[in-house]
């Protein structure tokens, strides 16, 4: 079975088999998504996280089997990854997660959810969840050879950084809020900063003398 | 002796990589640590070209943080990339060799 093919079918389900040597492979998808609250489709191997896809749904419970209805997907063609997995979580983000199968069983094995303050949830999915996407758009500020070899790498330097900033501590509202803004300012930034190399790769290899192209290169680097 | 295909940074970066496979990021703080210090794209063009060269491979490695997806750019040195290193070490050695044995006449 060619496990990657299955992945990017639009069907967006997974249940896990196994093959003849006993690895694990995706046999079927049993899932459908919708609605708002997003959660994470990731796979773990040998300990490791693999992030499958990233959508934005809400788990419903109808005996047997858990359907996921969802209303858009959010950069699945990017974060397809390696299939040889173990164990296939699906993670609600904020509100609880589901293990469809692990170990050698192609059952479903669990269903978790944390109960807690809507008010706080709907606040974290504004901001937290909200934001960082939101202000992922602006790549398309950028040409795509840029986007691809200049943004997508800086961007997600700059929303690791981001997103380990606010683990720990900060759990406040307005540490968090304040976090976020510092998020935004440093995106737009990257954008502007992404503009510049790509400009001045474009115009300084055609139009800009060697010198005054070493003159306003001294001059954005401060050197 | 040619000329070394390499630029001065990207020899710097060559040499960071040729510890083993490093996060973008990783080479990034190198360099900064070396007195190199590059914007995010502008690292990240650096880095690009040297794939275009084929002296480095790079592919993402995804990571969930704090239940969100992030993608980490990771490099890591091709067979080409290593010859071209080696060629420059050793055009830097002649000329250092060079300079060396005419400041010892003059």
């Amino acid at each position: 079975m060619d496990s990657e093919d299955d992945v990017s079918d639009e069907s967006l389900g997974v249940r896990i088999g196994y093959d003849d040597k006993g690895n694990p492979v995706v046999t079927s998808y049993s899932f459908v998504v919708d609605k708002k609250r997003p959660f994470i489709f990731t796979s773990r191997l040998r300990g490791a996280d693999h992030v499958i896809g990233v959508f934005h749904g809400e788990a419903h419970d109808s005996g047997a089997t858990i359907e996921y209805n969802v209303l858009r997907r959010v950069d699945w063609d990017e974060l397809i990854g390696s299939f040889g997995l173990s164990t296939v979580v699906v993670d609600e983000y904020s509100e609880g997660y589901c293990v469809l199968s692990g170990g050698r069983d192609e059952e479903l094995l669990s269903f978790g959810q944390a109960v807690r303050d809507r008010r706080v949830i709907e606040d974290e999915c504004d901001l937290i969840d909200g934001w960082p996407h939101f202000w992922s758009l602006l790549k398309f500020l950028l040409g795509s050879k840029n986007r691809e070899r200049i943004f997508i790498p800086a961007y997600n330097d700059l929303l690791a950084d981001h997103l380990e900033s606010k683990l720990p501590k900060y759990q406040t509202t307005w540490a968090r809020r304040w976090i976020q803004c510092c998020f935004a300012v440093r995106t737009a930034g990257l954008v502007v900063q992404c503009m510049a190399v790509g400009l001045r790769g474009a115009i300084g290899a055609v139009v800009v003398p060697v010198a005054l192209r070493e003159w306003i290169r001294n001059w954005w680097y401060g050197d | 002796m040619p000329l070394p295909s390499l630029s001065h940074l990207q020899f710097q970066i060559i040499g960071i990589l040729r510890g083993g496979e490093q996060s973008g990021q990783y080479v990034r703080d190198e360099l900064a640590q070396q007195g190199v210090k590059k914007s995010g794209p502008g690292f990240y063009q650096l880095m690009a070209r040297l794939e275009d060269a084929g002296f480095v491979k790079g592919h993402y490695l995804q990571k969930v943080i704090d239940g969100q997806a992030v993608k980490e750019r990771r490099y890591k040195l091709t067979a080409s990339g290593v010859r071209a290193w080696e060629a420059t070490e050793r055009f830097y050695s002649s000329q250092i060799a060079l300079a060396n044995r005419r400041a010892s006449l003059g």
